[in-house]
């Protein structure tokens, strides 16, 4: 049970931050499935304006100015029919990406952050006693929410805490926040090398 | 069937529906001796008619053609009774709204009279870009004011003769761009009016508001009448090489955008050496052949136009009596082998 909600968790965040990574695919996703008819037809009028474009280059325009001037008119008309597809194909875009956003908050986000409230507590390993200073003990194995709480206990149950066990567990909230930084550390060291 | 379309503007000039007709091209292809010969044949066509024939050009050129001098006030072409010519002058009628306005405000004490007086107003918006497009505009808008109130000389047709290319698309945008101003204006005003209203203060306390719409009203109906292909239409002048004709052909372009009926042009300054023994050096040989290669592109790109084809002419077109005679062409079409005397038969201008 434990190793499936961990897994779980493990299977979450990563997905999240390869989607992060891969971003660039959006585009290529969102065009495939919402803006497919738009992304065909943007591409057709741009082969077209190109093929008219070099046409144009290749005659003069002193000697043929006849041809030359209504392969400029039907260059001007492709360009504004351009424009009013990419127009309407970033509206595609917009559209797409907020439901593929939609798609990523119901099946990633909603899940991992429902997992973290509702089985933060669940530990996940433990580390041995004595090994962190106890303010960092009591994180780990109550999560953030000890940290805010610890003014609240001391003043209403003051006195001596209950002795501590001899392992400190390690709460799933915060062993998804460990992770998390760990991805961020080996992202930045990753980006620092290649840029 | 083959439809062909005439090369004259016999239908224009004989027409009786077309209330505004522009003449316009790139710079020095003859739009004022067009322009000017456009009006005398529709005021000899039409003898019932009054005609006016305006420049917005701000370098003005109607009095040079004519051989007279016009000005801000439309005065009858000597020799014809129903043809007169007005020049708009900026500077003048700036000057005569900074007078009005000083005589609004009254004189001493007040701080905007003080600023207005010496013609400040006129020194200040003088030199604004657009100006001249604006004040031709707005000498549009008095004239159609004038014939619906029915006062002063009422004109049958207006030709304006305008200035170089970017100056006419930037005056034909006016109504477009006015149109759109007005309406933010107008959104604006309704929820601020009264605040508005108390800026102006004092005695005058302007209905802006009622003002607005006046002037929305005008434009509105400018609008549509330059959209009517029964009102209005432009005549483009151009002369048979590239660069003229190229900007002919977006001028055109501008000008259907602005669904502005434009189905005429007038080639200028063709030598037709082949038809002319008598004086045919190899420099005008040369450059015939040149105008022949774009004629032939122009026939063909513009089949469904009205293509005038106009002589260069020996002299100049200056002085009622050349203008009378080169202009008739406009309405027959020229035809080299018949007509070509008159290259050498217009008369030496003083």
């Amino acid at each position: 049970m434990v190793d499936s909600i961990v897994l779980i968790s493990l299977v979450l965040v990563v997905t999240l931050r390869v989607l992060q990574w891969v971003s660039h695919y959006k585009d290529s996703v969102v065009d495939a499935i919402w803006s497919k008819p738009g992304a065909l037809r943007l591409r057709e009028l741009s082969k077209k304006l190109h093929s008219l474009q070099t046409q144009q280059r290749s005659i003069s325009a002193q000697d043929e100015y006849a041809k030359w001037t209504k392969l400029n008119r039907q260059i001007a008309q492709l360009d504004k029919q351009v424009k009013a597809a990419q127009e309407e194909l970033k509206q595609m875009r917009q559209a797409g990406e907020k439901s593929l956003s939609r798609v990523r908050l119901l099946t990633l986000t909603a899940p991992l952050l429902l997992l973290r409230f509702w089985k933060g507590k669940t530990v996940v390993y433990s580390v041995p006693q004595g090994m962190f200073p106890r303010l960092i003990e009591t994180i780990l194995s109550q999560g953030w929410a000890a940290l805010a709480m610890a003014p609240v206990r001391y003043i209403w149950a003051p006195g001596p805490l209950k002795p501590l066990q001899l392992e400190t567990p390690v709460c799933l909230g915060i062993w998804i926040w460990a992770l998390t930084r760990v991805l961020n550390t080996v992202e930045f060291v990753v980006r620092s090398l290649v840029a | 069937m083959d439809y062909s379309v005439e090369s004259n503007l016999h239908e224009l000039i004989n027409s009786t529906t077309h209330k505004w007709i522009f003449v316009g091209g790139k710079g020095g292809v003859g739009k004022t001796t067009s322009s000017c010969s456009i009006s005398i044949q529709m005021a000899s066509a039409q003898p019932n008619k009054q005609f006016l024939l305006i420049s917005t050009d701000p370098a003005h050129n109607l009095s040079d053609a004519f051989g007279e001098k016009f000005g801000k006030d439309a005065r009858k072409v000597t020799g014809m009774d129903n043809l007169s010519c007005m020049e708009i002058d900026p500077s003048a009628a700036l000057k005569d709204m900074n007078d009005m306005a000083v005589a609004q405000n009254g004189s001493g004490g007040d701080g905007l009279g003080d600023l207005l007086q010496g013609g400040a107003l006129a020194d200040i918006t003088g030199s604004i870009p657009g100006i001249d497009e604006a004040l031709s505009f707005m000498e549009v808008m008095k004239h159609i004011k004038r014939q619906e109130e029915g006062e002063g000389e009422k004109y049958d047709t207006v030709i304006f003769d305008t200035a170089p290319t970017g100056h006419t698309l930037r005056f034909l945008q006016l109504p477009q761009t006015l149109s759109q101003l007005l309406e933010k204006f107008g959104e604006i005003a309704g929820k601020f009016g009264p605040m508005l209203n108390s800026f102006t203060g004092g005695a005058q306390n302007m209905d802006i508001m009622g003002k607005m719409n006046e002037l929305k009203a005008n434009v509105e109906k400018i609008k549509q009448q330059f959209t009517d292909p029964e009102l209005t239409t432009f005549v483009c002048v151009c002369i048979s090489e590239f660069l003229s004709l190229y900007e002919t052909e977006r001028l055109i372009q501008e000008l259907m955008s602005y669904d502005m009926d434009v189905n005429s042009i007038i080639v200028n300054q063709l030598l037709f050496a082949d038809d002319d023994n008598e004086h045919n050096c190899r420099r005008c040989q040369a450059r015939w052949k040149m105008q022949k290669k774009y004629l032939d592109q122009i026939d063909e790109l513009y089949e469904d136009f009205h293509v005038v084809k106009m002589p260069l002419c020996a002299g100049e077109i200056r002085g009622l009596n050349n203008l009378r005679m080169f202009s008739q062409f406009l309405s027959t079409g020229y035809e080299p082998k018949t007509d070509g005397k008159i290259i050498y038969e217009l008369e030496e201008q003083k």
